[in-house]
């Protein structure tokens, strides 16, 4: 496994247990669909949040926030909307960012939970 | 019906034929032939035997332009036919002087019979036409013209002519070749002095030299005619209409008689008048259009001329 | 957190309100962007604002920023929301207040320092019409909206001065009483006494400098046409208040005004080449901006080779010329500008140049020079007041005294003249919205210049004699009234009439 592999799984791990301490309840792991992958897909109560998540080391390189474009979202968006429509879904959904810098020895160094993104 | 007359035919111009294996087979033309060149040879007192070709550059000075109209409006006026080439210029200056005056004119052409050249001239043409004038050509139809059918016309024009006139010519002119073709005919020769630095006074100014007679009048050349055979009648100039602003010229000393006695040495600009008279510009107008409506004087592409 | 910054856009000459509004929102993932029909300049403004801030030593946020330009249905252009967006940013962060009736206009540099925007004065006019009292403006733009007396200009050089003001350490001082520097002085190239000869020619210009008339002149090339009109700014009088405020208007529309600059209180002198496009000459393009006949308004435009220039030009200019504004129509928008300018032309009597030349030849056939001629479109010439014929000089003959140029008027006796006339005219047309005899309609004509019965009867003798079209009747007596002024006379006398038939249209023998 490639180092860049290596660090996006670190990243969903930390973020897994990050949401876990929060109260979310993980549905999905890296669920595919024909367009892409959903890093992972929460529940809280009634709330349905779809989580990408980016993971860097160090900020040399820029931010991961910088990573997220609009095309990107749009992708992600069409991932929740094909992933409601064969889970039967009927409620609303939303779609979250965790952004994870970590320090070359792989300890977390920051993490921001953006919503609605 | 072809209007063509051979070179053997009695009507075929006498002055022309002794021009020998040069003279034209043929000539085309339109107009009134008899007019020129009656039946009866010999006639003497036909049109078409007093002939003085006027030529001029193409690229006639407005003094060229008034020597040419003052010259052939008085030869003109005393009956003698004015040929010329219809070229813009010179030749269109003459043709348009004995036109306007009521004179005879022939236009040889360079072109076909049928082709009006230059085609801007068409007015003038039709003008020709109208006051009993003659077009000839020797070539027919719509043959076009081409840089030799030029010099050829000019030897027509010469041949034609028992003088010839030229007004202005630059070195290597069209008029010049008229003029050499005109010598070797045995045709006097008229030429008019103009100031040695202009580049159309060279052509002339060599004419004089070789032998040509300056002229300075139109009497000049009219006593070589010597007979003034059915003098036209002048038509009513336009010019004697002029004076309707009532007052004449003021007392002598005045502005405007200085302005008379410098223009009376040589056409000027109004600048020149006002730096050599020393009076301001401004004032230098006011009397040029005050005399100008008086009709004293008149303008002619920037330069003032008493009239 | 929402603020507001208040900032204008102009439209042409029109200026309207723009609120650029700030959103910091604390969700949301970090980004910038700006909305409300932004070009790219505007667009491109994040990149600037962005090092601008960081550069200054101040922390860019990290939050979702949105700016949005309201009203967002008219088209935003320039960097000018560089300072409006910085300002909105830096008062999140530090948390000062926006002033209550401010503006706030200007271009940023990457160091955070401002730099020199267009359309300062037009925002400070916007500013005093709508009681705005403070406008926040680059250092360097200052004088230009200080021009306009009754609002507090404060030259912004940079971010950090402007943080401390506004954190109250320590304040900029607004420019007060700004002495009027002129912004663009027009200097001519030659004095009128350097012009040896051309007596009718240069009476010619000081009659169109004072009445305002466009003027032709006609001439072989070296005759010194070009030279007249390079020394005509010399002899043109000094624009009044309110004629330099509407050339100012349209220079600081255009950008056109140098860093530091105030108002424009000289007439200015547009000299286009022939090549330059139509857009470029008459104004216009996709967003609108003024052109040449425009930047020449209240001044002159100078047409060299008047005929070299294209039809299209030629029919482009025929609206201003009769107006004295042009209006450029887009399917977004439609604008006016000013171009109420005085004509030059300049153009040769033939291809070759040489017509009526005395010493040279000219080679060109009848025919080409009546083409050539017609070149000018009619009802163009139809508008040229003054007709003029410029021969060469041969300096050779001039006596050691006509050729001592110390002799001859200079520029600045003529220019005396000049003034008066113009004061005459300015208080003869105060109750009318005309300035200048050039511009007089025929109720003006009717009203002022009034002709004793022996003067009508000379201006009817010499139309018929001339063959003067209307138009050319009427701008006789135009000129004529110039003349008179020019004298100090009250009424138009026969002198004044037969000189102003010196100037009459020209035609060309050939």
């Amino acid at each position: 496994m490639s180092q860049h592999n290596e660090i996006g799984k670190k990243g969903e791990e930390i973020a897994k247990k990050f949401l876990e301490k929060n109260g979310y309840k993980i549905i999905e792991q890296n669920y595919k669909t024909k367009y892409a992958e959903i890093d992972l897909v929460i529940k809280k109560g009634k709330d349905l949040v779809f989580v990408e998540v980016r993971t860097k080391i160090r900020e040399n390189f820029g931010a991961p926030e910088e990573t997220i474009n609009k095309k990107k979202i749009r992708k992600i968006k069409n991932n929740a909307m094909a992933y409601v429509a064969t889970k039967k879904w009927n409620s609303s959904f939303r779609i979250d960012a965790i952004c994870i810098v970590l320090k070359p020895d792989y300890t977390i160094e920051r993490l921001n939970h953006y919503e609605s993104i | 019906m072809e209007q063509v007359i051979g070179i053997e035919a009695q009507k075929y111009p006498r002055l022309l034929k002794e021009i020998g294996n040069e003279a034209p087979k043929k000539l085309y033309y339109k107009g009134n032939w008899e007019e020129f060149f009656p039946a009866k040879a010999g006639s003497r007192s036909a049109a078409g035997e007093n002939c003085l070709a006027v030529v001029g550059s193409r690229h006639l000075t407005s003094y060229g332009r008034k020597i040419t109209e003052q010259l052939v409006t008085e030869i003109a006026a005393a009956g003698i036919t004015i040929v010329s080439g219809f070229m813009y210029g010179g030749d269109e200056a003459a043709h348009k002087a004995t036109v306007r005056m009521g004179g005879r004119t022939i236009a040889v052409m360079p072109c076909g019979i049928d082709i009006i050249h230059p085609e801007y001239q068409k007015e003038l043409y039709n003008e020709i036409l109208e006051k009993n004038g003659l077009i000839i050509s020797e070539y027919e139809g719509k043959f076009l013209p081409v840089n030799w059918t030029y010099v050829q016309r000019n030897r027509i024009v010469a041949g034609l002519s028992k003088a010839i006139l030229v007004v202005e010519a630059g070195l290597n002119s069209g008029s010049l070749i008229t003029a050499k073709y005109a010598k070797k005919y045995g045709r006097k020769i008229f030429a008019v002095p103009g100031q040695i630095t202009s580049e159309v006074s060279k052509g002339t100014i060599k004419l004089i030299k070789e032998g040509a007679e300056p002229v300075s009048e139109a009497n000049d050349i009219l006593k070589f005619f010597k007979v003034l055979v059915n003098p036209v009648k002048r038509a009513p100039s336009s010019q004697n209409s002029q004076n309707f602003v009532s007052s004449g010229l003021t007392k002598s000393g005045s502005l405007e008689q200085k302005i008379i006695e410098q223009l009376k040495r040589e056409p000027m600009e109004a600048d020149l008048i006002a730096r050599t008279l020393g009076v301001s510009v401004a004032k230098i107008g006011t009397a040029l259009s005050l005399m100008q409506l008086k009709g004293f004087i008149n303008q002619e592409s920037g330069k003032y001329y008493i009239n | 957190m929402l603020i507001k910054v208040p900032s204008v856009v102009n439209l042409g000459l029109e200026t309207i309100k723009v609120d650029v509004e700030v959103n910091l929102a604390n969700r949301g993932l970090p980004g910038f962007e700006i909305v409300g029909l932004p070009d790219k300049a505007v667009d491109e403004s994040k990149e600037r604002v962005r090092a601008a801030i960081s550069s200054s030593g101040i922390d860019f946020p990290a939050k979702k920023i949105t700016i949005n330009l309201a009203p967002a249905d008219i088209p935003k252009e320039g960097s000018l929301y560089d300072l409006p967006i910085a300002v909105g940013i830096l008062s999140s962060v530090l948390g000062f207040p926006i002033p209550k009736n401010s503006l706030f206009l200007g271009e940023l540099s990457f160091d955070g320092s401002l730099r020199h925007t267009k359309g300062a004065l037009l925002m400070a006019l916007f500013a005093k019409e709508f009681r705005f009292e403070n406008l926040f403006v680059p250092k360097d733009s200052a004088n230009e909206a200080g021009a306009i007396k009754g609002v507090k200009v404060f030259p912004v050089e940079n971010l950090i001065q402007l943080s401390s003001h506004f954190l109250k350490r320590k304040s900029i001082e607004p420019v007060s009483g700004q002495k009027i520097l002129d912004a663009l002085p027009a200097p001519a190239e030659f004095d009128m006494r350097e012009v040896l000869g051309q007596e009718q020619a240069k009476r010619a210009m000081e009659i169109a400098a004072a009445g305002g008339h466009n003027i032709i002149m006609v001439g072989s090339p070296g005759s010194g046409k070009t030279m007249l009109a390079r020394a005509l700014p010399g002899i043109l009088p000094p624009l009044n208040e309110t004629e330099s405020l509407e050339v100012t208007k349209i220079y600081s529309a255009a950008g056109n005004i140098p860093p530091g600059g105030s108002l424009i209180t000289n007439r200015q002198f547009r000299a286009p080449h022939h090549t330059a496009s139509l857009v470029g000459l008459v104004g216009g393009g996709a967003r609108p901006h003024p052109g040449e006949i425009s930047l020449a308004h209240r001044g002159v435009l100078f047409l060299d080779e008047f005929n070299e220039f294209p039809h299209s030009v030629m029919e482009a200019m025929r609206q201003p010329l009769e107006d004295g504004y042009l209006t450029i129509s887009r399917s977004k928008q439609r604008v006016m500008y000013p171009a109420d300018f005085m004509l030059v032309a300049s153009a040769n009597p033939c291809p070759c140049g040489y017509l009526n030349h005395p010493k040279k030849i000219c080679i060109c056939s009848p025919l080409q020079i009546k083409k050539y001629q017609k070149r000018v479109s009619g009802p163009i010439l139809d508008r040229i007041d003054l007709h003029i014929a410029i021969q060469p000089v041969d300096t050779t003959e001039f006596s050691d005294n006509q050729k001592n140029s110390e002799l001859l008027e200079s520029s600045k006796a003529i220019k005396q003249r000049v003034v008066l006339a113009r004061q005459k005219q300015e208080k003869r047309f105060e109750n009318d919205s005309i300035q200048s005899n050039a511009q007089m309609k025929n109720t003006h004509i009717k009203n002022y210049c009034k002709l004793e019965k022996d003067i009508e009867e000379l201006l009817y003798r010499a139309s018929i004699k001339f063959q003067l079209s209307a138009r050319s009747y009427m701008k006789t007596i135009k000129v004529a009234r110039t003349i008179a002024d020019l004298e100090g006379a009250e009424e138009i006398a026969i002198s004044h009439m037969a000189e102003a038939l010196q100037y009459k249209p020209k035609i060309y023998e050939l």
